[in-house]
């Protein structure tokens, strides 16, 4: 606050005296003054004030109607007596100097009492008098003071400079460094602890302990000053404040812990119920969102994370998220990126089917959660309907975002792709059945029905019947018993069943004779309908005699019939398999390089092979370099997987001529439709097949287009 | 949502679905002797055929090309098909015309793509004499198979790549 500087005889020009019949001079009325603030200042310092003399009484009289002046002056002497005492607070003696000053402040209210001001002056004096004590108790000042809440000092130094008036400003203090402690507190105590709550433990320590140590203010005696004008009322307020800034606090490290404690569900359900409990403000709503969103893309929307894991991820996303907001707005928001995403990924539909089909992989929980009973439809005539939450994005389905398949499903627009890669599942699931027990297919079947309904899997219901008519053909076939009861077919209509592999291969003979026979009761069972064999799917059962051991192999009928050549002659060339089983390069090498890998061959130089039977090979004759193993490998498995766009290429081949890879590759985008699996592969990996099919002599090169041979 | 009932004329996604199944289909049967497709990566309503001569006939070995338009409102419409190649046949005159019921008046929309080349390459062995489009060859056919052959090679054109 500034003073002006105001001399007396400036203000004495302006101002005349009020009483004008009283006339006095000038210099008169400055002596009164001057003796009274003298009187005033001796009064102020001695323990025992006495009376006015009567000099002092009349100076008083006179001076009446001058206070303006007195004051200033009296408040002017003030400052200055406050400064000189320099009462600094950086003594150890806190509550010395807290006294001091408060001695000082009494004895010039005792002083101005005499001067009987009117309640304006009255007050100015105490605003003036306020104003050098805040000056001389800064904030920095206070806030060291109150650092240290434990030290016992601070009672009696709260006391003293309540008394002084300062009782406002020590409150503000203090509510500052509760509200600090506070968060640090929270931050240290509840930092990743998501599996239990923190809340109550919170709400205790503000009341047990932090309350306690702050609530410096003398509780009975002190009236205006005291924290609270009302007690009880008031007390309850400051600790509501308080237990509010804690949620806050907590609710911001829950934000910032957003993605890890998803990734914690379900261990971390007490943190998320917490989080529904204190949020409460939309601006905390967004910044979740936003900070949840963020998040998600540094950490798991790219190249680096398995689909499997963001998978996984979106359903603990869908079950927390849930809990914190049941209503499903926000999770309808933070899955909205991530679900984009997923979209694009190839093998998306591949790993979910694989979860809702299969219950021994990492998305196991799917097929638990395909078990469990699908809640009603959404009933528009619902009568407990209502209208949408008010932040909702426009569409926004109610009652949709919760089911966790139904989301997984809903990623794509059809659900044909889902519908594809099911049946192409079952189809693996069935032929590997061995007993034709479709018992729990048949189950699952039905699980599956309820979601995509009956129409969309009606294949699959031929397939189980294939199943279940073989079980019986089988019966009959092995009736007169010509056949070895270990010989059993599973009779398939062809055109129900996906990826059934179109090529074959020369079969053992004894399987050949068994199969003929088979055939023949067949034919004679079902009359006009006849078996072809596909050799390329089944599973065999083969005791190897090795070393003087049995050991027992479960293998395909292929890699069977190329070990079974080995019966007869211990050393065959690549060339040899080839011939004996007119079979295509690619699947000889696979079915070697399998019964290499399992110790039973060994490849003693390119593409000659001997059985390990003998003791001159020694343990460490393991398989080759595994790293031109595993190129060939990629090789071998692009071409199966674009062995499947082989018609179009030959279809188009056939109709529209020689034709360039960019061309070929342009038709199969348009062209090949998503349910038999689209067409992803890169021009690269095309150019890489079509050359394969050169290699086959199925095709030719000629000016830089690809030709069918004639 | 506006709902559209089925067997209305369709719009332009279904023709394009139904097109592109048949495609799978046709290429997943792999029929011998018979193979269709779209020209244009663009537009899947013109395709390409070709239709192999079947056995034991005079067209045997040889090899012809078709083409096909199919109508917006395929399958409620039949395709336009044209023999592209030059022929030589009672059913189908000089600039590749084809004179048969399916394709006509007694088209079905239970017909489609492969149906059609089946008919077309089973035309080629069993013509309909009684409504010729070509009348010489429908009299040299009953007559004089050889002179038939010869004129029919003599119009015959190897396919090009």
């Amino acid at each position: 606050m500034t003073t002006l500087p105001l001399s007396q005889n400036a203000f004495l020009s302006v101002f005349s005296p009020p009483d004008s019949s009283v006339a006095k001079s000038q210099l008169e009325i400055s002596n009164d003054l001057d003796m009274v603030l003298i009187w005033m200042q001796e009064l102020m310092r001695s323990s025992d004030p006495k009376l006015p003399s009567n000099r002092i009484k009349v100076a008083l009289k006179n001076v009446c109607g001058t206070e303006d002046i007195l004051l200033l002056r009296y408040i002017d002497s003030m400052r200055s007596d406050f400064k000189r005492r320099d009462v600094s607070i950086d003594g150890l003696d806190l509550r010395g100097t807290a006294s001091t000053v408060a001695v000082l402040k009494r004895g010039y209210e005792f002083g101005v009492r005499y001067l009987r001001l009117d309640p304006v002056h009255q007050t100015l004096f105490e605003r003036s008098l306020h104003a050098v004590l805040r000056t001389l108790f800064p904030e920095k000042t206070l806030l060291r003071i109150y650092s240290q809440l434990f030290s016992r000092d601070v009672a009696s130094v709260t006391r003293i400079l309540e008394s002084i008036g300062l009782g406002e400003q020590i409150r503000n203090t203090v509510m500052r460094l509760a509200v600090g402690h506070v968060k640090t507190h929270v931050t240290e105590t509840c930092s990743g602890e998501w599996d239990e709550p923190q809340l109550q433990e919170l709400d205790r320590w503000i009341e047990t302990e932090l309350y306690p140590r702050i609530n410096v203010f003398p509780s009975a005696g002190s009236k205006s000053v005291s924290w609270e004008i009302n007690e009880a009322a008031g007390e309850y307020d400051f600790i509501a404040a308080l237990k509010g800034i804690a949620r806050d606090r907590l609710l911001d490290l829950r934000i910032t812990e957003s993605f890890d404690i998803v990734v914690d569900y379900p261990d971390s359900c007490p943190a998320l119920e917490e989080m529904k409990l204190c949020l409460t403000a939309s601006d905390q709503r967004a910044s979740l969102v936003n900070s949840f969103i963020q998040a998600c893309n540094k950490r798991l929307l790219h190249s680096a994370v398995n689909t499997t894991d963001i998978i996984s991820f979106y359903i603990a996303l869908i079950r927390g998220f849930l809990v914190i907001d049941p209503r499903g707005v926000l999770l309808d928001k933070v899955a909205r990126p991530l679900r984009r995403y997923l979209k694009d990924r190839d093998d998306t539909v591949q790993k979910i089917v694989h979860g809702i089909l299969d219950t021994e992989n990492e998305l196991a929980e799917l097929a638990h959660e395909l078990k469990r009973p699908t809640k009603e439809k959404y009933d528009d005539l619902d009568v407990n309907w209502c209208p949408d939450p008010i932040d909702a994005l426009p569409d926004f389905k109610k009652g949709k975002v919760g089911d966790i398949i139904g989301a997984l499903i809903s990623l794509f627009d059809s659900s044909e792709v889902f519908v594809a890669e099911c049946i192409s599942l079952f189809a693996i699931e069935l032929l590997g059945l061995t007993d034709y027990d479709v018992s729990e297919v048949l189950f699952r079947l039905e699980l599956l029905k309820l979601r995509f309904g009956e129409n969309e899997i009606s294949a699959l219901d031929v397939m189980v019947r294939d199943l279940v008519e073989s079980k019986r053909v089988n019966a009959a076939v092995h009736s007169d018993g010509l056949i070895g009861s270990y010989y059993s077919l599973t009779v398939i209509s062809h055109l129900y069943w996906p990826n059934i592999a179109r090529e074959t291969f020369k079969q053992p003979a004894l399987v050949e004779q068994h199969f003929t026979r088979y055939r023949a009761r067949f034919e004679t069972l079902k009359q006009g309908r006849t078996l072809h064999p596909v050799p390329m799917l089944g599973t065999v059962v083969l005791e190897l005699e090795f070393k003087g051991k049995l050991v027992e192999f479960t293998v395909d009928p292929l890699r069977a019939s190329v070990v079974a050549l080995f019966e007869k002659s211990s050393r065959l060339t690549l060339g040899d398999i080839m011939a004996e089983l007119q079979l295509e390069k690619g699947y000889a090498v696979r079915a070697v390089n399998f019964w290499i890998k399992s110790g039973i061959l060994y490849e003693p130089e390119t593409e000659v092979y001997i059985t390990l039977e003998g003791d001159e090979v020694s343990e460490g004759h393991k398989p080759s370099s595994g790293f031109s193993e595993d190129l060939n490998d990629e090789l071998e498995r692009d071409v199966l997987v674009m062995a499947k766009y082989l018609p179009f290429v030959t279809g188009m081949l056939t109709n529209l001529g020689a034709s360039p890879v960019a061309k070929i590759h342009g038709f199969l985008k348009m062209l090949v439709p998503k349910d038999i699996g689209g067409y992803s592969a890169t021009e690269k990996q095309l150019e890489m097949y079509l050359d394969h099919l050169v290699e086959e002599d199925k095709v030719e090169v000629v000016g830089g287009k690809y030709k069918l041979r004639k | 949502m506006h709902s559209q009932k089925k067997g209305v004329v369709p719009d332009g996604h279904s023709v394009t679905n139904r097109l592109q199944n048949e495609l799978v289909q046709l290429m997943m049967s792999g029929t011998p002797g018979i193979s269709a497709f779209p020209e244009s990566d663009t537009n899947i309503l013109k395709w390409t055929g070709t239709i192999e001569g079947p056995q034991g006939t005079p067209y045997e070995s040889l090899v012809f090309k078709i083409s096909l338009d199919f109508p917006s409102n395929y399958p409620y419409t039949a395709p336009t098909i044209m023999f592209v190649s030059p022929m030589w046949h009672p059913n189908i005159d000089m600039k590749g015309n084809i004179c048969l019921d399916i394709l006509k008046e007694k088209w079905s929309a239970i017909y489609n793509v492969q149906t059609i080349m089946l008919s077309l390459q089973s035309l080629l062995g069993e013509p309909n004499n009684s409504s010729p489009l070509n009348a010489q060859a429908a009299q040299l056919w009953d007559t004089d198979m050889d002179e038939y052959k010869r004129l029919l090679m003599q119009r015959y054109e190897e396919i090009e790549d």
